[in-house]
């Protein structure tokens, strides 16, 4: 695994980091089906943490902590910004993986693809809309 | 494979090295290797190839029925931009081969019309990873990666627009 691999899973694990803090908040601003929704959201990530943790230690590097607590981008006091917040958080995950599509090969490579793919699933589910190159800013 | 593994695979056993003594007169140079081939323009191609039938297959979904078709532009208009991110020729092109779905050939229902559409993003989806996986270019890879992720996307709001 070259040092741009791990940098990037390194990134893709902070940006995962920080999705798992954002769910957790938004959660509590909904209810019923999209509750059950953010919390299944709130699962997958927490899977995907601990695959890319344990890909960093197979690397025998120390995987990224968690912050204590991250800054929201806006205040989140009701469904609509729990989706928002909710649209947000996934497009920071999908750009690290982006990144990690590009920096990786093999199977890091397709790890980050699909990962991608469910990444960009949750994001037009909560927007109800789809974007043309999720995780790709500048297009 | 990566380039550099296959110029390894190529080199081989006990192969002689590129480089010969010059030091004897008369000695013969092995052959050069040649360069691993470029596996993108291929990757890029085919990719292309699949985007335009998927756009084929929306067009004719929207003549087909026309109630669907508000819901369908936005979704085909992405596979559009696809289509020129990859730097293919646009629809437009005279060089644009015959579309692959005709309007006869859409199903009649619109829901088993509908299911065909997340049917053929789904497995398009599933080609955009191996290809990017195959990929040399790290911004090929990235690219065809964002495209599955928009049609894994596509195929979730066709179904949830059911």
């Amino acid at each position: 695994m070259s040092r741009a691999e791990i940098t990037a899973l390194q990134a893709a694990l902070a940006a995962e980091h920080a999705a798992i803090y954002g769910y957790g908040v938004l959660g509590a601003r909904l209810t019923g089906r999209e509750q059950q929704r953010a919390r299944a959201a709130y699962d997958a990530h927490r899977a995907r943490r601990d695959e890319l943790a344990a890909l960093v230690r197979d690397r025998r590097e120390d995987p990224a902590a968690a912050a204590p607590a991250y800054e929201l981008p806006f205040p989140v006091a009701d469904r609509s910004a729990a989706r928002r917040l909710a649209v947000r958080l996934e497009e920071g995950v999908a750009a690290a993986y982006a990144d990690l599509v590009a920096a990786g090969a093999g199977h890091i490579r397709e790890l980050a693809a699909l990962a991608l793919q469910e990444v960009a699933v949750r994001a037009a589910t909560w927007r109800g809309s789809s974007v043309p190159f999720p995780g790709i800013t500048e297009r | 494979m990566s380039r550099r593994t296959l110029l390894a695979a190529g080199l081989g056993l006990g192969a002689t090295p590129l480089v010969a003594s010059c030091t004897r007169e008369g000695a013969e140079e092995p052959p050069a290797q040649p360069p691993a081939p470029d596996p993108d323009p291929p990757v890029r191609e085919r990719a292309a190839a699949s985007v335009q039938a998927l756009i084929f297959a929306y067009d004719a979904t929207a003549s087909r029925h026309p109630d669907l078709a508000k819901e369908l532009a936005s979704l085909r208009e992405e596979h559009a931009a696809h289509l020129a991110a990859l730097g293919a020729p646009s629809t437009a092109s005279p060089s644009t081969p015959a579309p692959t779905t005709t309007p006869a050939a859409v199903p009649r229902d619109p829901r088993r019309a509908r299911a065909a559409l997340v049917a053929a993003e789904t497995r398009a989806a599933a080609d955009r990873v191996r290809a990017a996986v195959a990929a040399a270019s790290p911004d090929l890879a990235r690219l065809l990666a964002a495209m599955g992720a928009c049609e894994a996307a596509h195929a979730t709001l066709l179904r949830e627009g059911a």
